[in-house]
């Protein structure tokens, strides 16, 4: 397992060190001192702690947020910073949890922003310098890269997609390891792409596919297909109740904060899968929705042409999560904590942002900065670290989300065809039937799973023993939930027992933990 | 009579100032002053078409909820009475072969009496609401106990939203949707956007007459865009309604030549579990229209109403997500409201 970065800083010197992964700078490989000094000109994952010439403690994280790095004030005077939540707990931060944080975990599945599950943890933002002049200091706020804003003139749609062809080439061609690389192929164009490139570039990667088992549907179709047009050697990888039961604690117990994403057990088996064959890197195709104007916006769009409520509540409601519920799914002393207007504070600062006159690009902003930075990358960050493998995500690298950003809006979103100009620039490297085939998107079984044993009775017993106790969930919602009286049209019982299950299992073993 | 909100009994006297004794909230009706309804079965009406507060309703629900539940109430009270008397026909029956065969005779009496006692119960029509003392009783609810939760009303605040900024609607022309639902009325189609259909399921939903009036022309146009739209008529069972997906798809100004019309709504040979409205009428020929369909429109029609939102909307969704490609084959829509089963997962995100 990676090891965590991290120290406790009571005023002292300390040379630079941090986690980094690749990085360049001015297209040569750097370490932490030269990324610490330049962090705007680096490129690679990041997160970096150092002391400077006037004794300052200077903590640093990459743009997007590939890297996580979290800071805390400890009882006794200094302060705690850490890559990993886990050792900044075990370095003496108090374990009380954060009742604003739970509130936004449950309606999103992941905790955006500066704040943490636990109380007086912050998270340095992606793209920020945090200055401490003193341990007891707050941190000044020093932004070295921001999501670019909408381009006045934009070049030719030929010069864009040729633009965007050669940056995605040179992207993955850098993240390509000496040895052997994987990728993970769910068949959908992001992965497909990124499979495709790298075998173009390079040896042909092992493309990892998950499946669930008969009945369940999966997309091995699609992902077969794209493994025998690029002639990679597939591998598949089944995960079955069993294998969730077993995975999900050393899963969550590896995230810093609980992802209430189903896919973070299968994701930590595909690591654990690359891991056996040798492999030290896996790619990803994260990032091709939030940067170049996936399906998931449409909801928002049409939220936004009806009307007839407020975007910020729109937003949390498209998680399809406990947005709509919150009140009832809260016990009464969390709920209590959580002032009114809470979240929806979070969220309206994105949709007024004048950096960008399109809706659809404010909505791609949120969605980096929320989506990405908080909830994909500290996953895939995690997981790969957990199994020594390290997780690449090309389409989410600050060169090519500074170019989709400068992409116009209508061609992320052209007629019905998302990410028109991603296709455009790929579709030589794959087949039409992937190029255009609609988004389905990997579907977990969570409510097949959670109806029947061997996973119904042990969900029912790690909520109502393990996490009611704790007063954050309301237990009379959660008995209603897993009873199956909860109502509404869409209940997602599935999805709301995977969030509460892994909730409880962050508790427990990250909370709790040693 | 039970109060609506607190369930305690008042009797006349206790409730003469119109008032429960218990909780001191006021009662929209009362049986003893000659109304035909209660709070409690008006109040019970609500909640099961709004499955205690988490579905969105228009009031012609709770008008049909009444009527099924009248309708239900008065065929079990005659079958009730069939049994009786059935029963007791049985017990002087068997008396009769031992006491006195006399008896038999009256035996056989109210055992005719019985089975009439059934007929009737099976062969009665069906028990109704006028809707203009529907329209009273709503509005005496509401003004006792305001509107209740859920409930879509489509007045001039619906009708009347403000158009999308008009950066918006420019930029939004440059985008389509794969999905629309087309309805033949204003109220369903206000009901599905309440219910967050559109959003759920990423699709456009309008009205045939061009609600909502504010989003109309901007969506209609992104979904003309799109030459592989798929767009579901859901409609009544009505001649205007089962002509609505071959509107759809022949008209200009609607969907010809671009894209799939699927027929989603009831038509004549769903009605069956239903009681249909009788009518009288003259129903033209039309390519929209088979000549049994024809038949039964010109005496009956059936409203969507019959059906809890709940289960419209979840049919919907089905009927959406499985239906094969129908070609039309110039006599009458084939299609209409399937049953088809899901096993549709909540799946979690996928990124990329």
């Amino acid at each position: 397992m990676r090891s965590a970065e991290g120290g406790v800083w009571g005023g002292s010197a300390c040379r630079p060190h941090g986690d980094l992964d690749g990085c360049r700078l001015d297209g040569r490989p750097a370490d932490a001192d030269a990324v610490a000094g330049a962090p705007g000109r680096a490129t690679g994952p990041f997160a970096v702690a150092r002391v400077d010439e006037r004794g300052h403690l200077r903590l640093v994280r990459d743009p997007i947020g590939h890297r996580s790095l979290y800071w805390a004030r400890l009882p006794g005077g200094g302060l705690a910073y850490s890559t990993r939540m886990s050792d900044l707990l075990a370095r003496g931060v108090p374990r009380e949890v954060d009742p604003i944080g739970v509130a936004t975990f449950l309606s999103t599945a992941y905790v955006p922003g500066e704040r943490t599950l636990v109380a007086g943890v912050r998270a340095v933002p992606p793209g920020v310098e945090l200055v401490f002049a003193t341990p007891g200091a707050d941190p000044v706020h020093h932004p070295f890269w921001q999501l670019p804003p909408a381009p006045a003139v934009a070049p030719t749609d030929e010069a864009l997609r040729l633009g965007l062809r050669g940056l995605l080439e040179t992207v993955v061609r850098e993240m390509l390891p000496e040895g052997p690389v994987g990728a993970s192929l769910s068949g959908g164009i992001d992965s497909s792409l990124v499979v495709a490139l790298a075998h173009r570039l390079r040896a042909a990667p092992v493309a990892f596919s998950i499946t669930f088992g008969p009945p369940h549907r999966d997309e091995l179709a699609w992902s077969g297909l794209v493994a025998r047009h690029c002639g990679v050697r597939h591998e598949v990888i089944t995960v079955t109740p069993d294998d969730v039961r077993a995975g999900l604690d050393p899963t969550v117990a590896a995230l810093s904060e609980p992802n209430g994403d189903p896919l973070t057990v299968p994701n930590d088996r595909m690591f654990a899968a690359a891991r056996d064959r040798g492999i030290g890197v896996l790619l990803n195709g994260e990032g091709g929705d939030p940067c170049f104007g996936g399906p998931k916006n449409a909801p928002m769009l049409l939220s936004e042409l009806y009307g007839g409520g407020s975007l910020e509540q729109a937003y949390l409601r498209a998680h399809q999560k406990l947005w709509d519920e919150l009140d009832a799914a809260l016990h009464a002393d969390a709920r209590a904590a959580v002032p009114e207007g809470a979240l929806e504070a979070l969220v309206s600062p994105w949709f007024a942002d004048p950096r960008w006159p399109a809706f659809l690009d404010r909505l791609l902003a949120i969605n980096v900065a929320w989506k990405g930075s908080s909830h994909i990358l500290p996953k895939v960050e995690h997981l790969g670290g957990r199994h020594d493998v390290a997780a690449r995500s090309p389409l989410f690298d600050r060169r090519v989300v500074d170019f989709a950003f400068g992409i116009p809006a209508r061609l992320k979103r052209s007629g019905p065809t998302e990410k028109h100009l991603l296709k455009q620039a790929v579709r030589d490297l794959l087949p039409a039937e992937i190029v255009d085939r609609p988004k389905s998107g990997m579907m977990v079984p969570v409510e097949a799973w959670f109806s029947s044993p061997p996973l119904e009775g042990w969900a029912r017993e790690r909520i109502l023993d393990g996490l009611t106790p704790w007063r954050l969930v309301d237990r009379a919602w959660a008995e209603r939930l897993l009873d199956r009286r909860a109502g509404g049209l869409r209940p997602r019982r599935g999805v709301k027992i995977w969030l509460l299950l892994t909730l409880e299992s962050w508790l427990r073993t990250v909370l709790r933990g040693p | 009579m039970k109060c609506s909100h607190c369930g305690v009994d008042s009797t006349k006297k206790e409730r003469e100032d119109g008032k429960c004794k218990a909780c001191h909230r006021p009662f929209a009706f009362d049986p003893q002053k000659g109304d035909t309804i209660t709070d409690f079965a008006f109040a019970a009406a609500v909640n099961r078409v709004s499955m205690d507060g988490t579905v969105k309703f228009l009031p012609t629900h709770v008008l049909a909820r009444l009527e099924q539940s009248r309708d239900r109430a008065r065929r079990g009270r005659r079958q009730t009475s069939a049994l009786v008397v059935g029963g007791i026909a049985l017990a002087i029956g068997i008396a009769a072969l031992v006491v006195n065969l006399a008896l038999l005779a009256v035996a056989l009496a109210l055992g005719a009496v019985s089975v009439l006692l059934a007929g009737l119960a099976a062969l009665s029509g069906r028990e109704t609401v006028d809707e203009r003392t529907f329209a009273a009783w709503w509005q005496r609810w509401v003004q006792t106990h305001g509107v209740p939760k859920g409930a879509v009303v489509l007045d001039d605040a619906a009708r009347n939203r403000p158009a999308p900024a008009a950066a918006l609607a420019e930029e939004v022309l440059d985008y389509s949707f794969d999905r629309a639902v087309v309805c033949d009325r204003d109220d369903i189609a206000e009901l599905l956007l309440a219910n967050d259909f559109h959003f759920e399921n990423n699709c456009a939903v309008l009205s045939a007459n061009g609600h909502p009036r504010h989003a109309f022309p901007t969506v209609l146009k992104m979904l003309r865009n799109n030459p592989r739209i798929e767009v579901f008529a859901l409609h009544d069972c009505t001649p205007a309604g089962c002509a609505l997906a071959h509107t759809l798809r022949e008209r200009p100004e609607w969907f010809q030549g671009i894209g799939s019309v699927y027929d989603v709504g009831l038509r004549p040979g769903q009605a069956g579990p239903w009681h249909a409205r009788s009518v009288v009428r003259t129903v033209p020929p039309s390519p929209a229209l088979t000549e049994a369909e024809r038949a039964w429109l010109s005496s009956h029609e059936l409203s969507l109403d019959v059906v809890p939102p709940e289960q419209l909307i979840k049919r919907l969704f089905r009927s959406m997500n499985r239906l094969p490609e129908v070609a039309d084959a110039g006599g009458g829509d084939a299609g209409g409201f399937t049953m088809i089963g899901t096993t549709s997962d909540g799946g979690g995100d996928a990124f990329g």
